[in-house]
C-alpha cells in the first residue's frame, strides 16, 4: 500500500510521506521500548534483591520520549493526510484531462465520479488513522522484544519469532475473510440486481399481471438467502484463527517460562515482568488486525486509482513531412478499427471536401459513431490512418486538432452554466448579434425569449433543465456560433420533431458553404440534400457518391429510400 | 416506526449472539486471572492454586474461541435471515407503491436502500453488534477484577479512561454541524467531476478544458481546505484521546505509580502485577470508539431508511366488479403534486368511449403524469379517476390492466420469445397475434427474423427503440382493451411506419377510446378530439380547426412548430 500509495504522488508529497512513516516508525519503537521499560521495572520491583528506582527513572523518560515522539508523528499524519488526498485527487484530474476521449465509457466514468467523490476522501484517513496502527503492530513488538534482552535473550527470540507467527496468522485470516467477503458481494450483488431490475420492470409486470414476475424474484431471493445462511460458518475461522493463535502463544510464553524457572534458569520476577509485556503486545496486535479491514478497502481505491492513472493517453506522432497546401480537408485512408478484438471498421478509406455536405447512413451498428468519433480522435485506428489537411491526426497538438473541429455528439452534455455561456463557447469572442443569429437557425428563438432571464438561464446539472430536444439544439447552436473547418454530427437531431430536425438539417447545409460538414442520419430527407453521402454497412463503406447517382443506382441507398418513401401525409 | 422494530424478528438469535459475545469476553480474562493467582500465591508465600485452576484456564481460552465462534455464526444467519426478510419486504414495496416511489425520482432512493443500507446493516448485524459487546465487556470485568485486588490501582486505571473519554468528547463537539458540511463538500466535488468527465468531449474539442477542470480543482481545494481546518482544529484534542490510552502509557504510569505505591507500601506487590495485567485494558476501547460509534451511526441511520421505505403507503386494490364492456374513463377534479410541484391542477376530463383523442402540450404540461394516473401508476392528491363509474381503486387490479392497456415511451420487454412478450402469456391463436404484430407494423421484421416467433428477445435479437415500441403497440392491440394509451410512442419511428400506424389506431378507435399523448401536433391534426393541457390545466378541447379558433396555448403551439417548418404545413 505504502510503495504504490508512494509512486501515486507527486514527489513533495511522497517525500513528506516517507518523513512521515520515519516519524510514525520512530513512535512505535519508542513505545516498544517503553512497554519493555515497564516490564523490567516490574522485574525489578518483585526482585527483592534490586533497586528499582533507577529503571523508574529510565521508564519515565521513555514514556515521556514516546508521548512526544508520537505526538509529532501524529500532528504530521494529519497534515500528510490532507495533502495526500488533495495531490490524489489533483492528479486525477490532471489525468482525466490527458486521457483519449475514447477512454471514457459509461462504466468508467460512473468508476471516476465514485472514485473522486468517495475513493479519495476515504484515503485521507491511510496516513493519520490507519498507518500507525499498522506500523504500531509490526515494530512496537520488536522494539519491545529487543528491549527485553535486558532481562533475558531467550525472551527476545521467543517474543521475534511469535511475532513473525502471528504475522502470518492475520495474513492467512485476513485472506480468508477477504474470500468470504468476495462471496458474500457476489451473492448480495445478485440480489441487488435483481431487485433493482424488478423495479425497473414495473410497469410492464403491473399491467401484464403474470404471477411468476413475482415468483421469480421470490425464488432468487430465496436462493440468496439459503446460500448465505448456509455460509455463515465459513466466516469464523477468518474471524478466530488470529485470537486463537495469540492466545496459544501467550500460552506457549506462559509455558516456556514455567519450564525454564522450574529448570531454574529463569527467576520468577523475570517471567512476571516479560509476561506482562507480552500480555499488551497481545492487545496491540489485536488492534492491529482489526484495522486490516479498514486497509482492505483502501487497498481496492489505491489500485483503481493506479489503474486510472496507469492508463496512457493517446501517443503523439513526430511531425511527417509538411502538408501540400491545397487538396481534400480530410483523408481516411484504410482505417480499421476494433473495440475489444470486435472489428467495427473496416478499411475503411474517402475524403472530404474543404466544402459540403457529406452525409454518413447506414443501419444502426455499422459504425457510423465509431466512424465520426475516430475522425474526432476518440481513439487512434488500429490500421491506417486520418490525415487532416494533410497531417496525421496523431502529429496534431490536441488544441490544433480542436480549432479545426466542431463536434455535435449523440448524448452531448451542456456545462455547468448559462444557455449563453454553453453556446458561446463555439466562439467565445462572438458578438451579441452572431450568438443570436445561431439561437434563431436552431429554432431556439421563441423558446429563449419566453424565459424571462433568456440567453443567461442556467442550464442545471448537465443541462438536466432544459428538454433533451433544446439540449440538442443548444449543441448545434455552439457548432454552428464555431463555424469550424470540419463540423461533426452524430444524430444531432434524434430528439427533435420532424420539423426542428429540418431547420437543423437547412442549418446544416448553410454551414457546409463555407466548411466541410459531416452528418450522420437517419433522415434520408437530409441525406438528399448532402454533396455526397456515404453508406456504412458492417463497418465498410458499400457505397459512395452524390444522391442522385445513389438512388438511381441499384445498391444499399436505394434500398433504404425505398424502405423509406411511402404515403405522406 | 422505530428503527429497531425492523430488527424484532431476529431479536432472540442477536440477544444470544451478544451473551455469548460477552461469555466469551468474561472467558478470555480466565489465563489472566489464573496467572495473577499464581503470582500472588508465590509472591505471598501460600500454597500455590491447585492444578484445576490451570486447567480452568485453558478451558477458559478454548471456551472464549468457541463461545466467539459460536456468537459469529449466529450473527450471521440471523443477518443472512434479516436480509432476506427485508428484500422481500422491499419486492413488496416495490410491488405496490406508487411508482414515483422506486421507479425514475425514486430510484436514486431505492438503489441506495437496496444496495447500501442493506450492506450498512449487514455490517451492524454481523459484526458491530459483537465489536460494541467485546468492548464493553472486557474492559468492566477488568475493571471489576482489579477493584477486588486493589481499589486504588483501579483508580489509577480509570484515569486514562476518563481523560480518553473526555478530550474524545471534546473532539466530537460540533462534529454534526461539520460532518454536515464534509457531506455538502464532497457532494460538490461530486458535482464537480460529473461535468468534468462527461463535459469533457465538448470542453476538449471547443478548447475549454480548463473550465471545468479548473472547477474540480477548486471544488477539490475547497474541500481539503475545510478538512485541513476541522481536522487541524480537532487533531490536537484527537491525539490526546487516544495517546491517553495507548498501551505503552497505561502500562508505564500504573508500573510507575504501582512501583511507587510497593516502595511506599501501599501496594502489595502481587496487587501490582494485577495492576498491570488488567489495567491498561480497563482504557483501550477508547481507542477504537470513534470507529465503532461511527458504524453504529451508520447502521441505525440505514435501519432508518429502510424504515422509511417500508412504510411507504401501498396502493389498495377493491374487489368491484368491472364495468361493462365498452366503458368511458374520466377523471374528476384530479390534482397530482410531486413535493411543492402541481403538476395536475383541477383537471377534469371525460374522454369518450370511442374515438381517437390526442392529448397534446408543452412538456412539463402534465401530459405524461396523466397517462400514470390512468395507469394508477399513482393516485391523484385530489379528485378521481373512473373506468364506467367505478373509481379505479375499487376496481381489481388485474380488471383495470385488462380494460385500458399501454405503450410507454420507453418501453422494457422482457427476455422471452416474442410470442410470449406479446401475449403476456396469456392462450391466444397465432392468426391472432400476427394480425395484431402486422397491424403495430413489426410483423415483417419478426418474419424475418430466423425463429420468427419463438426468438428470444435479448438472447436471438437486440431490437431498437421503434421496434421495442412497436412490439409494445402489438402487445396492448391484443388486450382488446376499452381504452388504448399511448405515450410518445411515435417518436422513433420514421414517417413510413408512422403513417401505418395511425391508419391502424383509427381503425382502433371505432371500437374502443384511443388516447395518444404527443407533442407531434401534425400527426393528430384530424384526431375526433384534442385535449391541450398547459401549465395542469386542461386548456382546451375539441377539433383542430376549432381549437385553432378558441385555444391561445393550441395556437402558440401549432404556430410554434408551423413556423419551425420550412415547407410551412404540410
Amino acid at each position: 500500500m505504502l510503495r504504490t500509495l508512494h509512486r501515486l504522488l507527486p514527489a513533495p508529497d511522497a517525500r513528506r510521506l516517507v518523513t512521515l512513516t520515519i516519524w510514525l516508525a520512530a513512535a512505535a519503537t519508542l513505545h516498544g521500548v517503553a512497554l519493555g521499560m515497564a516490564g523490567i521495572l516490574i522485574a525489578a520491583c518483585l526482585d527483592a534483591a534490586s533497586d528499582p528506582t533507577a529503571w523508574m527513572i529510565v521508564l519515565a523518560g521513555a514514556v515521556i520520549a514516546f508521548v512526544v515522539a508520537q505526538w509529532v508523528a501524529q500532528m504530521v499524519a494529519f497534515r500528510v493526510g490532507s495533502s495526500t488526498a488533495r495531490a490524489l485527487h489533483l492528479r486525477l484530474g490532471e489525468q482525466l484531462a490527458e486521457l483519449p476521449l475514447g477512454w471514457f465509457t459509461g462504466t468508467r466514468q460512473a468508476h471516476i465520479i465514485d472514485l473522486a467523490t468517495t475513493g479519495v476522501p476515504q484515503t485521507m484517513s491511510y496516513p493519520a488513522i490507519l498507518l500507525r496502527p499498522a506500523l504500531t503492530a509490526l515494530v512496537t513488538p520488536v522494539a519491545a522484544a529487543l528491549t527485553l534482552a535486558l532481562l533475558d535473550w531467550r525472551f527476545t527470540l521467543a517474543i521475534l519469532g511469535m511475532t513473525a507467527v502471528a504475522f502470518s496468522a492475520s495474513r492467512v485470516s485476513a485472506r480468508l475473510a477477504r474470500t468470504v467477503d468476495a462471496r458474500r458481494h457476489t451473492v448480495s450483488a445478485e440480489a441487488t440486481r435483481r431487485i433493482l431490475e424488478y423495479a425497473d420492470r414495473q410497469p410492464l409486470i403491473r399491467t401484464d399481471q403474470r404471477p411468476e414476475d413475482n415468483d421469480d424474484l421470490d425464488h432468487a431471493l430465496d436462493a440468496v438467502h439459503t446460500a448465505a445462511g448456509r455460509s455463515a460458518g465459513t466466516v469464523i475461522p477468518g474471524f478466530v484463527l488470529f485470537g486463537l493463535t495469540l492466545n496459544a502463544l501467550f500460552a506457549i510464553l506462559i509455558g516456556l517460562g514455567v519450564l525454564w524457572v522450574v529448570g531454574a534458569s529463569l527467576s520468577l520476577p523475570t517471567l512476571l515482568g516479560v509476561l506482562v509485556v507480552a500480555a499488551r503486545l497481545v492487545a496491540v496486535a489485536q488492534s492491529g488486525a482489526e484495522l486490516a479491514a479498514g486497509l482492505r478497502l483502501q487497498a481496492g481505491i489505491r489500485d483503481r486509482l493506479a489503474a486510472v492513472l496507469g492508463t496512457a493517453p493517446l501517443p503523439h506522432l513526430p511531425d511527417g513531412p509538411p502538408p501540400e497546401p491545397g487538396g481534400e480537408l480530410v483523408h481516411v485512408e484504410n482505417v480499421s478499427f476494433a473495440y475489444d478484438d470486435a472489428p467495427v471498421i473496416q478499411e475503411v478509406s474517402f475524403t472530404l471536401p474543404r466544402r459540403g455536405l457529406t452525409a454518413l447512413v447506414g443501419p444502426s451498428g455499422s459504425g457510423k459513431t465509431t466512424l465520426v468519433r475516430l475522425l474526432a480522435r476518440f481513439w487512434d485506428p488500429s490500421a491506417g490512418k486520418i490525415l487532416l489537411d494533410g497531417t496525421d491526426l496523431r502529429s496534431l497538438a490536441s488544441e490544433e486538432l480542436a480549432s479545426a473541429l466542431a463536434v455535435v455528439l449523440q448524448d452531448d452534455y451542456l456545462l455547468e452554466g448559462t444557455i449563453g455561456d454553453n453556446i458561446r463557447l463555439g466562439r467565445p469572442t462572438a458578438s451579441p448579434q452572431q450568438v443570436a443569429a445561431a439561437v434563431t437557425e436552431v429554432g431556439l428563438d421563441a423558446f429563449l425569449a419566453g424565459l424571462p432571464d433568456g440567453l443567461d438561464t442556467p442550464v442545471g446539472p448537465g443541462g438536466s433543465r432544459l428538454s433533451g430536444g433544446q439540449r440538442q439544439r443548444v449543441c448545434v447552436a455552439r457548432a454552428l456560433l464555431k463555424a469550424a473547418p470540419l463540423t461533426l454530427m452524430d444524430e444531432a437531431t434524434s430528439a427533435l420533431d420532424p420539423e426542428n430536425a429540418s431547420l437543423i438539417a437547412d442549418a446544416a447545409t448553410r454551414l457546409a458553404r463555407t466548411g466541410s460538414v459531416l452528418i450522420i442520419a437517419h433522415d434520408l430527407d437530409t441525406a438528399a440534400r448532402a454533396d455526397q453521402i456515404l453508406v456504412l454497412d458492417n463497418g465498410r463503406i458499400v457505397q459512395h457518391g452524390g444522391p442522385t447517382v445513389l438512388a438511381s443506382t441499384p445498391g444499399r441507398y436505394r434500398d433504404l429510400v425505398r424502405d423509406h418513401a411511402g404515403p405522406r401525409s | 416506526m422505530s428503527p429497531f422494530t425492523l430488527l424484532r424478528p431476529v431479536r432472540a438469535p442477536l440477544i444470544l449472539a451478544v451473551v455469548l459475545q460477552a461469555l466469551a469476553g468474561l472467558l478470555a480474562l480466565l489465563p489472566i486471572l489464573t496467572l495473577i493467582a499464581f503470582t500472588s500465591a508465590w509472591l505471598t508465600g501460600a500454597t500455590a492454586p491447585e492444578a484445576g485452576v490451570v486447567i480452568a484456564a485453558v478451558l477458559g481460552t478454548l471456551g472464549s474461541a468457541l463461545a466467539a465462534a459460536g456468537a459469529t455464526w449466529i450473527t450471521h444467519r440471523a443477518d443472512a435471515r434479516l436480509t432476506w426478510l427485508l428484500q422481500r419486504r422491499l419486492a413488496d414495496v416495490i410491488r405496490h407503491s406508487p411508482l414515483p416511489v422506486v421507479t425514475g425520482q425514486g430510484a436514486a432512493r431505492l438503489r441506495k436502500v437496496v444496495q447500501d443500507d442493506t450492506a450498512a446493516l449487514h455490517y451492524l448485524v454481523a459484526h458491530t453488534l459483537l465489536d460494541a459487546t467485546t468492548l464493553i465487556v472486557t474492559p468492566i470485568a477488568g475493571l471489576a477484577a482489579l477493584t477486588i485486588v486493589d481499589w486504588r490501582l483501579a483508580l489509577v486505571s480509570l484515569a486514562p479512561l476518563i481523560l480518553g473519554v473526555a478530550w474524545y468528547v471534546r473532539a466530537m463537539r460540533g462534529s454534526g454541524a461539520n460532518f454536515a458540511e464534509y457531506a455538502t463538500q464532497q457532494q460538490r466535488i461530486g458535482g464537480a467531476v460529473v461535468d468534468f468527465v462527461h463535459g469533457l468531449p465538448v470542453a476538449k474539442i471547443y478548447g475549454d478544458a480548463g473550465g471545468p477542470k479548473t472547477r474540480y480543482a477548486a471544488a477539490v481545494n475547497t474541500f481539503h481546505d475545510f478538512f485541513r481546518a476541522w481536522s487541524g482544529s480537532t487533531a490536537a484534542v484527537t491525539t490526546a484521546s487516544w495517546l491517553a490510552v495507548a498501551p505503552g502509557l497505561t502500562t508505564g504510569l500504573l508500573a510507575l505509580l504501582g512501583s511507587t505505591g510497593v516502595l511506599v507500601g501501599w501496594v502489595t506487590p502481587a496487587a501490582l502485577v494485577a495492576g498491570v495485567l488488567l489495567g491498561p485494558a480497563i482504557a483501550a476501547p477508547v481507542a477504537v470508539a470513534g470507529p465503532r460509534l461511527q458504524a453504529i451511526r451508520t447502521g441505525l441511520s440505514a435501519l432508518g431508511s429502510i424504515g422509511d421505505l417500508l412504510d411507504q403507503p401501498h396502493l389498495t386494490w377493491g374487489s368491484s366488479e368491472p364495468p361493462l364492456r365498452g366503458a368511458a374513463t374520466r377523471l374528476e377534479a384530479v390534482t397530482v403534486r410531486y413535493g411543492e410541484q402541481v403538476t395536475v391542477d383541477d383537471m377534469t376530463i371525460a374522454l369518450p368511449d370511442r374515438g381517437l383523442v390526442a392529448l397534446v402540450g408543452t412538456s412539463g404540461s402534465g401530459k405524461s403524469t396523466l397517462a400514470a394516473l390512468l395507469a394508477r401508476f399513482t393516485d391523484p392528491d385530489e379528485g378521481r379517476v373512473l373506468l364506467g363509474d367505478i373509481e379505479l381503486p375499487a376496481l381489481r387490479e388485474a380488471d383495470l390492466y385488462e380494460r385500458i392497456a399501454f405503450v410507454f415511451q420507453d418501453t422494457t420487454l422482457r427476455e422471452t420469445s416474442i410470442r410470449d412478450a406479446l401475449t403476456g402469456g396469456r392462450p391466444v391463436p397465432d392468426h391472432r397475434i400476427v394480425e395484431a404484430a402486422t397491424q403495430a407494423a413489426i410483423q415483417d421484421h419478426i418474419s424475418g427474423l430466423p425463429h420468427g416467433y419463438d426468438t428470444v428477445l435479448g438472447e436471438d435479437t437486440e431490437l431498437s427503440g421503434g421496434q421495442r415500441q412497436r412490439l409494445a403497440l402489438a402487445r396492448a392491440l391484443l388486450r382488446e382493451p376499452d381504452l388504448l394509451v399511448l405515450d410518445e410512442t411515435l417518436s422513433a419511428l420514421d414517417a413510413t411506419t408512422r403513417t401505418r400506424i395511425m391508419d391502424t389506431l383509427r381503425t382502433h378507435a371505432t371500437d374502443r377510446a384511443v388516447l395518444l399523448i404527443t407533442h407531434q401536433l401534425h400527426l393528430v391534426r384530424h384526431a375526433d378530439r384534442i385535449l391541450v393541457l398547459d401549465h395542469g390545466r386542461l386548456a382546451g378541447s375539441g377539433t383542430h380547426e376549432n381549437l385553432l379558433i378558441a385555444c391561445a396555448p393550441y395556437r402558440t403551439l401549432w404556430d410554434a412548430q408551423k413556423t419551425t417548418t420550412p415547407e410551412g404545413s404540410r
